[in-house]
C-alpha cells in the first residue's frame, strides 16, 4: 500500500482509471494487471457473459434509474474523487462540521495522511494474528499469496449465476477482504477492516471470502464512518463466508453510504454441523440498498442469525433482509430486523425463511420491527416462509410502531429540541442492535444516526 | 410581588370550539396558585396552551407574559428551557426510551454535560426512592408498563430533579393514594422555598390544606 501511495503522490492523480462501462477488454485489462491466474480471468469472462444475459432485478427496488453504461467499473485504490477538502460537497461538509468530525477524518476525506497511519494500524494487527496462522489480506493480496484456498472457495457459495450483480462483481471485482482461519483456532479482537477498506473506497465492487475451519471463532467488521462520497453510482460488493464444524463467525457491518449509491450487494455463508453465522448489518445512506445476508445451514445443528438495522431518509429506499436456508436436521436461526423511516424514506423488509425436507426438528424466529417517524415515511414486511417438512417451525412476528406527536410534545416539554427528541427514541429503539456492536462501532453508530438526523433536516 | 406568569384575556378554540374565554390569571414568584375547577372547564387546555402545543387556536387579542417574554411566541422547547415544566395529566409510554436517559438529557440541556454518571444515577435512584418509586424505575423505559400512579410520580421524579421557575402539575395528584399525595404536598411546599413557582391544576381540597397555597383560582 505505501508503494502505491508512493507512487500515487508524484502524480496527484489516478494510478489508473477504466473507461466507463463495460467491456471484455476492460476485464482482462483489470485481470492483467492484478497478475491473475487464468482460471481468474476465465471465471471473470463467463460472469461478464452472464451479467450481460440477466435481467435486472425487478422484484425489489427500482433499479432504472442506474446508467449502467456511465459507470467507472475499475479505479486503482488511493484514487479519491476528491483532492482538497474544498472540492467536498457543501452538503457532505457541512454535516461534517456539524457533528464536530476529527480533523484526521476530514484529511482522509481528502486523501491526505489517514492511510499512512490506518497501514501502520493494519501492519500490527497483521503480525500478531500471523503467529497464529490467522490470514487477514486484501482479496487480491489473498489471491496471489494463498492460490489455492482461494481457488478452492472463490465463487462456490456465491456463484457468478447467482444474481445479475454476483455475475458483475465476479467479472469487475477489485479489493475486499481474504480471511482465513486455521482449525481450532480463537481470534479475540474482532478483524477490523475499518481502516483497510477505508484505503480501498474506491474499489466499488469489492470480494470478501472468510474460510474458519473446524472449532475456530472470528469476528469480522467492516465499516465507514464517513457518509462515503463516491462519484461511482453503483456499490456491488459479494462476500463468501464458509463456516466449518463448530465453527464461529459474526460479520458485523456499519455502512454510510452517500445518498446517490445503489448498494446491491450479496453476502452468504454457508455454516456446517453445530457452527454458528451471526451477520450484523446496520445500513445508513444510500440511495438504494438490496441486501439480503443469507446462512445455509447445511449441518445438523448448525445455528444463523441476523440482526439488521436500516434507516431510510428522504428519497431513499432501504430494501434488507435475510434468508436462511435449513437443510439439515436440529438447525436453528433467528433473524431480528430493524428499520427506521423518516421525512418520506421507505424501508422494506424481504426476508426467506426455508425448511427443506431434511431440515426436521428446526426452528426459525422472525422479528420486524419498524419505526416510521412521520405520516410520510413508509416501511413494508414482505416474508417468505416455506416449511416443506412437518416437524419443523417458523415463527414471525411483526411490529410497527409510529412516533406520535405526543412523545416528541412529550420530549420537547423537557427542553429536547425535536430533533432531539427523535434521535432519543431512534436510538432507544436501536439500542438492541447497538449492543451487539464493538464499543467504537456502537459510538460510530450512534455518531451516523444523528448525523442522519441533521443529513435529512439540513 | 414580581410577577413570572401573566395570562391576560385569553381565549382558546378547538376545532371551532371555544374552550376558553377571556381568562385571566397571574403567578408571582415563589407563589403557589391553585387552579381548580370542574371537568371540562379548560384547566388541562390551559396547560397545554402554556406548555405550547399549537393544536389550539388562540385569539390574538390574548396575551401570555413569562418572565416579560410574549410565551405566545416561542415553541416547546424554548419554553421548558427558558424554567417551565409541564407536568402531564396523561404522561405518554416512550418506547425503547429510559427514565435515566430522558433524564440525563433533559437535566444536561439546563446544567451541561454530566460529568460523574454514576453518582447522577445514584441521584435518580434516590429521588426515585423520594416519589414513591423503585431504583429499578430508573432503568425502565419511560412510563412503558407504569400504573396511573406511577407515571405521576415519575413526573414529579423529574420536577424535583429539573427544579424549574415555574412548576405546571396538571392533576399531578389524581390516581396516587392518600400517602403519595402528602408527599406531593411535601414536594411543592420544598420546592417553593428553593424558588418554584406552582400554578396546581387540582381537584383535591384536601391537599390544598397541606400546601401553602397563595391563590385559589376557580376557573368556570
Amino acid at each position: 500500500m505505501k508503494q502505491i501511495l508512493n507512487e500515487n503522490s508524484g502524480t496527484g492523480s489516478y494510478r489508473y482509471k477504466s473507461q466507463r462501462g463495460l467491456s471484455e477488454n476492460l476485464v482482462r485489462e483489470i485481470s492483467r494487471k492484478k497478475g491473475e491466474p487464468a482460471w481468474m480471468l476465465k471465471m471473470r469472462l463467463v460472469a461478464l457473459e452472464q451479467f450481460e444475459a440477466m435481467p435486472i432485478p425487478s422484484w425489489g427496488a427500482d433499479l432504472s434509474q442506474i446508467k449502467w453504461g456511465e459507470i467507472y467499473y475499475y479505479l486503482r485504490p488511493v484514487d479519491l474523487p476528491y483532492k482538497s477538502w474544498k472540492e467536498v460537497p457543501d452538503s457532505v461538509r457541512r454535516v461534517f462540521t456539524a457533528i464536530g468530525v476529527p480533523e484526521a477524518e476530514k484529511a482522509f476525506l481528502a486523501g491526505v495522511t489517514a492511510q499512512f497511519d490506518s497501514e501502520k494500524i493494519y501492519g500490527s494487527l497483521k503480525a500478531s494474528l500471523a503467529k497464529q496462522g490467522v490470514v487477514f489480506l486484501s482479496m487480491d493480496e489473498g489471491l496471489t499469496q494463498y492460490p489455492e484456498i482461494v481457488k478452492k472457495y472463490f465463487g462456490k457459495i456465491v456463484p457468478y449465476g447467482d444474481n445479475k450483480l454476483a455475475a458483475l462483481n465476479t467479472a469487475v471485482w477489485s479489493g475486499g477482504s481474504f480471511v482465513y482461519v486455521p482449525a481450532g483456532i480463537q481470534v479475540d479482537l474482532p478483524l477490523q477492516a475499518y481502516f483497510r477498506i477505508n484505503a480501498e473506497k474506491a474499489g466499488q465492487f469489492e470480494r470478501t471470502l472468510i474460510v474458519v475451519e473446524e472449532g475456530a471463532r472470528v469476528h469480522y467488521v467492516e465499516g465507514c464512518s464517513a457518509p462515503a462520497y463516491s462519484s461511482a453510482s453503483l456499490h456491488a460488493a459479494v462476500v463468501e463466508v464458509i463456516v466449518k464444524e463448530r465453527a464461529k463467525v459474526r460479520y458485523t457491518t456499519v455502512q454510510n453510504w452517500y445518498k446517490t449509491v445503489y448498494n446491491l450487494v450479496t453476502k452468504r455463508a454457508t455454516v456446517a454441523k453445530d457452527a454458528t453465522m451471526e451477520w450484523v448489518d446496520c445500513n445508513l445512506g444510500s440511495r438504494v440498498t438490496m441486501k439480503y445476508p443469507s446462512c445455509i445451514l447445511q449441518g445438523e445443528g448448525a445455528h444463523g442469525e441476523m440482526l439488521s438495522m436500516a434507516v431510510a431518509g428522504n428519497g431513499q429506499d432501504q430494501d434488507t433482509g435475510a434468508k436462511m436456508i435449513h437443510l439439515a436436521p436440529r438447525t436453528t436461526s433467528r433473524i431480528i430486523s430493524k428499520s427506521i423511516s423518516q421525512k418520506g424514506g421507505r424501508a422494506s423488509y424481504r426476508g426467506q425463511v426455508k425448511m427443506g425436507p431434511a431440515a426436521l426438528g428446526s426452528r426459525s424466529k422472525v422479528t420486524c420491527d419498524a419505526l416510521i417517524m412521520d405520516p410520510l415515511s413508509r416501511s413494508d414486511t414482505y416474508p417468505n416462509n416455506q416449511i416443506l417438512t412437518g416437524s419443523s417451525q417458523i415463527e414471525h412476528e411483526a411490529y410497527v410502531s409510529r412516533v406520535g406527536e405526543e412523545q416528541i410534545k412529550y420530549l420537547m416539554s423537557r427542553g429536547l429540541t425535536e430533533e432531539e427528541a427523535q434521535t432519543l427514541i431512534i436510538r432507544g429503539f436501536l439500542e438492541p442492535i447497538v449492543a451487539e456492536l464493538p464499543l467504537e462501532y456502537a459510538v460510530e453508530l450512534n455518531r451516523l444516526v444523528k448525523l442522519e438526523m441533521i443529513g435529512s433536516v439540513g | 410581588m414580581e410577577e413570572l406568569l401573566q395570562i391576560v384575556n385569553l381565549s382558546v378554540e378547538v376545532e371551532g370550539k371555544r374552550v376558553i374565554a377571556d381568562f385571566n390569571l397571574r403567578v408571582g414568584k415563589n407563589e403557589v396558585v391553585a387552579l381548580m375547577g370542574k371537568n371540562g372547564s379548560g384547566k388541562t387546555t390551559l396547560a397545554q396552551v402554556l406548555m405550547g402545543d399549537r393544536r389550539y387556536q388562540i385569539s390574538e387579542h390574548s396575551k401570555v407574559l413569562y418572565r416579560g417574554k410574549d410565551l405566545l411566541k416561542l415553541d416547546i422547547t424554548e419554553r421548558a428551557r427558558l424554567g417551565m415544566l409541564v407536568a402531564w395529566q396523561n404522561p405518554v409510554t416512550i418506547p425503547g426510551v429510559s427514565v435515566f436517559s430522558v433524564c440525563k438529557t433533559s437535566y444536561e440541556i439546563g446544567r451541561g454535560k454530566i460529568e460523574k454518571l454514576t453518582e447522577f444515577k445514584k441521584e435518580l435512584e434516590s429521588l426515585a426512592i423520594r416519589v414513591g418509586l423503585t431504583k429499578k424505575h430508573v432503568g425502565r423505559n419511560m412510563n412503558e408498563g407504569f400504573s396511573g400512579g406511577e407515571k405521576k410520580r415519575l413526573e414529579l421524579l423529574q420536577l424535583l430533579l429539573l427544579q424549574p421557575s415555574l412548576a405546571i402539575l396538571d392533576e399531578v395528584d389524581s390516581g396516587i393514594d392518600a400517602k403519595g399525595v402528602e408527599m406531593v404536598a411535601e414536594v411543592i411546599n420544598e420546592m417553593k422555598k428553593t424558588g418554584t413557582s406552582f400554578l396546581l391544576i387540582t381537584h383535591n381540597k384536601k391537599m390544598l390544606e397541606e400546601i401553602e397555597v397563595d391563590e385559589i383560582v376557580e376557573m368556570k
